[in-house]
């Protein structure tokens, strides 16, 4: 049974993405946006909702409501920075459609844009936050336990052993990160990969390495959100929202609050309910990918895999060019750029739209895209489609 | 009177760790044991002392220095212990290439005051005494 696409994306725009000081976050955030409402064939000035998402390691204010100024706005009837870490992209998209479907905004614009690679700073040192696993205050850095590196670390760690993956296994997901990299021209991490130079390159955290971890970049990108019903009066091939849902559970932090599972398994399986599909019907994902295991632990959560089955699927090439599932189509965040949520959602446009190029993926008809933070803790997913209707393909 | 507190079990599992405790938190009315992280009505919580015993949920071995004070490699060890909750602590080990998901581990206290985790096959007259051996 075919259902009514939520809301359309009309516009998509990126700033200047480098790993060298570009300007401000602020700044970069203001072309973003100008590149999106242009994108949509609009003006600012017909621009009446702007949602913004600002990294969370960045300090306060980075992306300040003043930026109605930046781009000339006036008049909003919707203003709000949006901060769920890695689900606040698909927090914007998943707002944006709530206000353009009960017709409380008409079109919207959401930004994300980070600055965090500075002239005399290694990329990484921006990450050092404690990871609160155990759940006390100040605890984890009695113990050296700082920064997203090691405690993804500690999830890949106990997924290789679980179900009897080799540490060198890992490797096979930026393999194939790196193939679809280098079919798309703004990737910044083109050359192919082989086992033997992803075994030669340094560990952060065992067994994460340095090639398991997201590209730091400087940049922005947007995207303009109108009602489904309007997804055609622009001039850019609409993009439909399917099913947009949120899924929130904190590390288990005793073994009887284990399932196996992330958040990511509710957000999927309510996103696809408001669909009217299965994962069987997707057509390719688009993960926020920030560490390797994220992606091979979402093909697992979101039910495009069986638990323990993720990495074998992606060894297989099932999920490279050509594949039977293609993840991450642009290169993701180890081989594109680490862009945060708006990486997989940005992508997953441009697939719909079949504006990728030598990397667009044949059958386009249903894209997963999801966007995790924390430690895996907070999730979002959206399921897009070129379509109006899903289900009756 | 309101009995929640935000954190007590996290406040009162610190003031045990400095008293060189290792305790764990159970509910009165379900007789469950909680985590440390949990939010409980204090009037039902009893403390018991935790058996040492543990296995190595997952770890980690540090070769990125965050801290300037912090020489590299190092290990982080996820550790669950016998009663349930899992914490985050340290594997001490000669022998870092040994460690492997699901060892069995005690714990106990370093000269410091820092709560550490061994290897059960190590001798096991040092966790009686509590001694230092790093």
């Amino acid at each position: 049974m075919g259902m009514d696409a939520l809301s359309s994306i009309v516009g998509l725009g990126w700033s200047e993405v480098a790993r060298t000081p570009i300007g401000t976050a602020r700044s970069l955030a203001a072309d973003a946006a100008r590149a999106a409402i242009r994108d949509a064939g609009l003006t600012p000035d017909q621009i009446d909702g702007m949602l913004l998402n600002q990294s969370s390691l960045a300090p306060a204010g980075t992306l300040p409501l003043q930026m109605i100024d930046d781009l000339g706005m006036r008049d909003l009837q919707l203003l709000a920075q949006i901060d769920g870490k890695g689900s606040s992209v698909l927090q914007m998209l998943q707002q944006a459609t709530l206000m353009v479907k009960a017709g409380m905004a008409s079109r919207v614009v959401c930004v994300f844009a980070d600055a965090p690679v500075g002239e005399s700073k290694a990329s990484g040192a921006g990450y050092q936050n404690e990871s609160p696993i155990t759940g006390v205050a100040g605890w984890e850095g009695n113990y050296g336990l700082f920064g997203p590196v090691a405690s993804h670390a500690l999830l890949a760690q106990r997924y290789l052993h679980e179900f009897g993956y080799a540490q060198g296994q890992l490797g096979s997901y930026a393999i194939a990160c790196r193939r679809w990299a280098a079919l798309n021209p703004v990737a910044l991490m083109p050359t192919l990969l082989t086992p033997e130079k992803y075994l030669a390159v340094r560990f952060i955290a065992e067994p994460l390495r340095l090639l398991d971890c997201a590209y730091p970049v400087n940049g922005a990108a947007a995207f303009v959100v109108a009602a489904a019903e309007a997804g055609q009066d622009g001039p850019q091939p609409p993009v439909y929202v399917h099913g947009i849902a949120q899924g929130h559970r904190t590390i288990a932090r005793s073994a009887v609050q284990d399932t196996g599972f992330t958040g990511g398994r509710r957000a999927g399986a309510a996103a696809f309910a408001m669909a009217g599909i299965t994962p069987r019907d997707i057509d390719m994902c688009q993960f926020y990918d920030a560490f390797s295991i994220c992606a091979i632990l979402a093909l697992e959560d979101y039910g495009l895999c069986e638990r323990g089955a993720g990495l074998a699927f992606i060894e297989e090439g099932a999920t490279s060019p050509g594949g039977q599932l293609p993840v991450n189509t642009g290169g993701g965040h180890l081989a594109h750029a680490y862009l945060q949520g708006m990486t997989p959602l940005a992508e997953a446009v441009v697939q719909a739209r079949r504006q990728a190029g030598g990397r667009q993926v044949e059958r386009n008809d249903a894209i997963l895209v999801n966007g995790s933070g924390g430690l895996l803790e907070y999730h979002a997913a959206a399921v897009l489609s070129p379509h109006t209707r899903l289900g009756s393909l | 009177m309101n009995t929640f507190h935000v954190r007590p079990i996290a406040d009162a599992f610190l003031q045990n760790i400095a008293q060189r405790h290792l305790m764990v938190a159970q509910s009165r009315a379900t007789g469950q044991i909680l985590d440390f992280a949990a939010s409980w009505d204090v009037s039902d919580l009893v403390w018991h002392p935790a058996s040492g015993l543990a296995r190595l949920f997952s770890y980690t071995v540090l070769w990125q220095a965050y801290r300037a004070n912090l020489a590299v490699p190092y290990n982080v060890a996820w550790v669950e212990l016998a009663e349930g909750p899992r914490i985050i602590s340290t594997v001490i080990t000669g022998d870092q290439t040994a460690l492997r998901v699901g060892i069995p581990l005690r714990a106990r206290f370093q000269e410091d005051g820092q709560l550490v985790f061994e290897p059960q096959e190590q001798d096991s007259a040092l966790v009686s005494q509590g001694a230092s051996h790093d």
